[in-house]
């Protein structure tokens, strides 16, 4: 019989068996803890994972109750005793095969055994490390909270419940992954989601079939559309006040175990620009914010290929006096303007991602090999010129301002510089016409990632051509559902 | 469904070839007078439940094979006066690269599907309209009320309408959207003509106050109007319509290619795959070896006429026949 | 994708990608600031530049596009003509001249057109800086009319006839 089969069989009945059936399926595991014992003058096995529990909520919450149960008529009977006279833990699942034991024991649950029952009882005395609620290290904000999801899921929905106390808001658990068999949770608001859609979201989770789901980009392909999409039609979110704010539109989110992200469905376009210090500001400070940074997503995608055009193909549109400048700039470079930019845009991806991976004692190296040696060394020598590596650095800051559309923005920086080195202004044009197809045809849901701009919706632009004052917002009793598509 | 087609008719312009005076407007919003006065009945019909036969499915195709063609050999022609980068190349190879770049991009906007284009072409429409006004407003520092008389009317307003019938009429996409796209209130129609008329006339009003007083020595007014676009003494922005050109050539053919890829697949339903490019191709090499009349032209504009009257005639012998009208 | 498509994009994108297609680099380019035009079958044109490594060069031809050819090639370097700003004509046909000016060259519009005889060493003798700056003061105190390009076509195409300052008497016009 396959392992596989074998988890899903109910547990033996035999104490000292149960217990070799378990050891043999778990390989003789080093940290699978199982301590005998007799109560209620039955015999008794308590099950768990070392470093998963806390010991001093098992001996106050678990031992001493346990073990002061009086005599009991046999195993059910005593069972019965535990559920009904014993509030051992507030979480109490039964595990009745294998496959939800070994579940319920990796997640940090004490198990009790006894001789004569083909069920274990599980008590939630999970003591396991975890990193305490912290201040997300992306998203960040000035007027709002500092709180961002932890790795630990019931921590995470904590946070959520503590900022939405509607008893609209469900969130229904479950697991994926047959190996890791990870917790996952659905929270929405059951008054502004329709059931049509949670039916089709769940479908789309019943689909996967992965072995384990160490992150979110296991899971959000799941629930995407198939067709290859520049812009991702789902968002993350580390931060719960965001997410709350999100729930509250009718969109649905996906908590996953071990995992400081939040998915959220479905997400559009425009929210890419949309933080919520938006909402603590004036409204003319925040929508003069907002088309900032419309205009810092087009010039960082953009101004690298319009500067390596103009001067290619179309040096009329610089005035004299600044082409003069660009002529006597350019004269040492030994490369064409285009494998000039390419060549500093890619360094620019190699300094970044080794900012990232590298460890912390490092990493002023990287600042003094990037900025000395790349910076003024390169341009010293003439192997760059000036002009470019300030267009370069100018793009680059700009796509800082939305950091989620970081990959997305890299890839078109890339694409729109090949096409405007090659085809100038018309290679351009020629490159966004398509990438604006791709991002028209990016619909998940029935929800058009364009929205509210197209589908044209006028009360959509209250929130996103610019800020509307807050008391205007609040009678709107707006639901992502106005923008799908019927 | 307006600004897919609005799209199309901007982009006509920018290649209208020839002197523009306020006869041309003036014949240019006959012609779309015209062309609302057929295009409403045919609009009602639908609207009404009544289906287009494979006769008059296989006319519309020839319309909109002969209007892309149209468009690809008039933005050959505006490209001698727009620089189009493409290296070394000249002639026929210069018009193939050219070609080639925008029918790559058409039919991959044509594989997103309909309902992707349509939000496409709002957007590229809506951004475009806003080049347009900001050349339009520096071109008009350089508007002078004299420019008016100064240009010569030396085309009569019957040739000005039928060169609008020509040049901007493509009744036989506009069918085909009305099916599409689910659009065929008869108001949506209206409204599109009346988009039409609006831009056109503001885009030919402007083109007259800035460039009449070089209209004889200028072969594509409209691009000349935008060449002249220099509100501050040291900067030009007339590349920047190249923008604006780029941008209309892709949509404009890209909404002709998915309305004849779409009309392909209802006369040869087994030719499922590669329809838009065949389409295009067939628009290409039509314009390639199609010889420079006007017949080809208005060939485009009559065949609605025909459409209509088949509607027509299919409605009054089914109502005869007594038999209920079957929906599309 | 089918391999078929595939392999010559991937080519198509390394071409693009090392800048192998495109050999066009702005220091190969000399941009033109101020012409002379005399002749009126032969031409002899002089062409003076933004930057002063590109000394003025003086060449014949034809017609104006066959003596910018010449020029070009004794010069080593392309001419771009779309920032012209001053344009000195002698004995030619200015009609024709100014047509091909704005059609061919698409000098912009704001490029002065004036009268100067037909010596071209006038581009040699006075930096072409000087001479863009006397027109303007002249235009903005009155001394000489507004003579565009655009606005000397449009005088020309009404009238048959246009006022043009003439630089060697720009401080005597009233």
């Amino acid at each position: 019989m396959s392992e596989i089969n074998q988890l899903k069989l109910p547990l033996l009945t035999e104490l000292d068996k149960n217990i070799e059936r378990i050891r043999e399926l778990c390989g003789g595991t080093s940290d699978l803890l199982v301590n005998k014992f007799v109560t209620g003058g039955i015999r008794c096995a308590l099950l768990c994972c070392e470093g998963m529990v806390s010991t001093s909520s098992m001996a106050e919450l678990i031992f001493r109750p346990v073990t002061s149960i009086p005599q009991q008529k046999d195993a059910h009977a005593l069972f019965d005793y535990i559920n009904g006279h014993l509030l051992l833990s507030a979480d109490r699942p039964i595990a009745s095969d294998y496959d939800s034991l070994f579940r319920l024991l990796n997640s940090g649950f004490a198990l009790i055994i006894a001789e004569g029952m083909s069920v274990a009882l599980a008590f939630g005395a999970q003591g396991f490390a975890s990193k305490g609620v912290s201040e997300p290290s992306g998203e960040g904000n000035i007027m709002g909270s500092h709180e961002g999801f932890t790795e630990v899921l019931r921590s995470n929905m904590s946070l959520i419940r503590r900022r939405m106390k509607s008893p609209e808001l469900v969130m229904e658990m479950s697991f994926k992954g047959s190996q890791s068999k990870t917790d996952i949770c659905l929270c929405y608001m059951k008054d502004r989601v329709p059931d049509k859609l949670m039916e089709r979201i769940r479908r789309s989770l019943d689909r996967i079939e992965l072995e384990s789901i160490l992150s979110t980009g296991y899971i959000r392909p799941f629930t995407e559309d198939g067709r290859f999409e520049i812009f991702s039609s789902t968002g993350t979110t580390e931060r719960p006040d965001v997410l709350c704010s999100k729930l509250i539109e009718g969109r649905v989110a996906i908590l996953v175990d071990g995992i400081p992200f939040a998915i959220v469905i479905p997400r559009l376009f425009c929210e890419n620009f949309q933080t919520l210090d938006d909402y603590a500001f004036k409204p003319y400070y925040a929508t003069f914010i907002r088309w900032l940074k419309y205009a810092a997503f087009i010039i960082s995608v953009l101004l690298p290929a319009v500067y390596t055009a103009i001067v290619s193909h179309h040096p009329e549109l610089l005035n004299s006096t600044l082409l003069m400048l660009l002529v006597e700039s350019e004269q040492k470079a030994p490369f064409s303007i285009i494998a000039e930019a390419m060549g500093v845009l890619l360094m620019y991806e190699i300094i970044r991602e080794a900012g990232i991976r590298l460890p912390k004692p490092v990493g002023g190296a990287v600042s003094i090999v990037s900025g000395l040696i790349i910076g003024d060394a390169a341009v010293s020598s003439g192997l760059i010129s000036t002009p470019l590596l300030t267009i370069t650095a100018l793009a680059v800051i700009s796509g800082f301002v939305t950091p989620e559309l970081n990959a997305p923005v890299t890839i078109l920086r890339i694409v729109f510089l090949a096409a405007g080195g090659a085809f100038g202004l018309f290679g351009i044009s020629l490159a966004a016409c398509a990438v604006l197809a791709n991002i028209c045809a990016t619909e998940d849901y029935g929800f058009p990632y364009t929205a509210p701009l197209s589908p044209f919706t006028k009360n959509g632009m209250s929130d996103t051509a610019f800020r509307t004052d807050m008391k205007k917002m609040q009678n709107r009793g707006f639901t992502v559902e106005e923008y799908r598509e019927k | 469904m307006a600004a897919m087609l609005l799209t199309g008719d901007v982009f006509t312009l920018f290649c209208l070839n020839g002197k523009v005076s306020v006869i041309t407007a003036a014949g240019f919003l006959t012609a779309a007078a015209i062309q609302l006065l057929l295009m409403l009945p045919i609009a009602v019909m639908l609207w009404k439940g009544c289906c287009t036969e494979k006769i008059s499915e296989a006319l519309l195709l020839a319309a909109i094979i002969l209007s892309g063609a149209m468009i690809f050999r008039m933005q050959w022609d505006a490209s001698r006066v727009i620089h189009i980068p493409t290296g070394n190349a000249r002639g026929i190879v210069e018009k193939l690269i050219i070609s080639g770049l925008i029918a790559l991009v058409c039919l991959y906007i044509s594989s997103t599907g309909v309902k992707a284009l349509a939000r496409a072409s709002v957007i590229a429409g809506a951004v475009g309209a806003i080049g347009i006004a900001v050349v339009i407003v520096s071109a008009l520092f350089r508007a002078s009320p004299e420019n008016f008389s100064r240009c010569e009317n030396t085309i009569s307003f019957a040739d000005e309408v039928v060169r609008a019938l020509a040049v901007s009429s493509d009744s036989a996409t506009l069918i085909v959207l009305l099916t599409l796209t689910k659009a065929h209130e008869p108001q949506g129609v209206f409204r599109y003509f009346m988009a039409k008329s609006v831009i056109t006339s503001a885009m030919l009003l402007t083109t007259v106050l800035v460039v009449g007083g070089v209209m004889s020595i200028t072969d594509f007014p409209l691009i000349t109007a935008a060449r002249l676009s220099q509100p501050f003494s040291v900067q030009r922005i007339d590349s920047l319509f190249l923008m604006n050109f780029a941008v209309f050539a892709v949509f404009s053919i890209a909404v002709r290619s998915a309305s004849a890829a779409y009309l392909v697949g209802k006369l040869f339903p087994k030719f499922s795959r590669f329809r838009s490019s065949a389409v295009l191709l067939l628009m290409i090499l039509t314009a390639l070896f199609l010889p420079e009349s006007r017949f080809y032209a208005l060939s485009a504009a009559v065949l609605p006429i025909v459409v209509l009257i088949i509607l027509a005639l299919k409605k009054s012998l089914h109502r005869k026949g007594g038999t209920h009208e079957k929906h599309c | 994708m089918k391999n078929i498509v595939k392999i010559p994009v991937i080519l198509a994108s390394a071409v693009i990608l090392t800048g192998c297609g495109s050999s066009h680099r702005l220091h190969d380019t000399s941009y033109l600031r101020a012409v002379t035009i005399d002749g009126m079958d032969e031409k002899t044109l002089s062409f003076a530049f933004f930057t002063s490594n590109d000394s003025v060069v003086v060449s014949d031809g034809n017609d104006i596009e066959s003596a910018k050819r010449s020029a070009e090639i004794s010069g080593g370097k392309l001419i771009f003509t779309g920032y012209t700003e001053l344009v000195i004509l002698g004995d030619c046909n200015i009609h024709e001249t100014l047509g091909i000016l704005l059609n061919e060259w698409k000098v912009p519009p704001s490029c002065r057109i004036v009268l100067g005889g037909s010596s071209p060493e006038l581009t040699e003798k006075d930096n072409p800086e000087k001479l863009i700056g006397s027109v303007e003061r002249a235009i903005e105190q009155g001394k000489a009319p507004e003579c565009d390009i655009i606005t000397v076509l449009e005088q020309l195409l009404e009238d048959g006839n246009a006022q043009l300052p003439d630089i060697r008497t720009l401080d005597d016009e009233k």
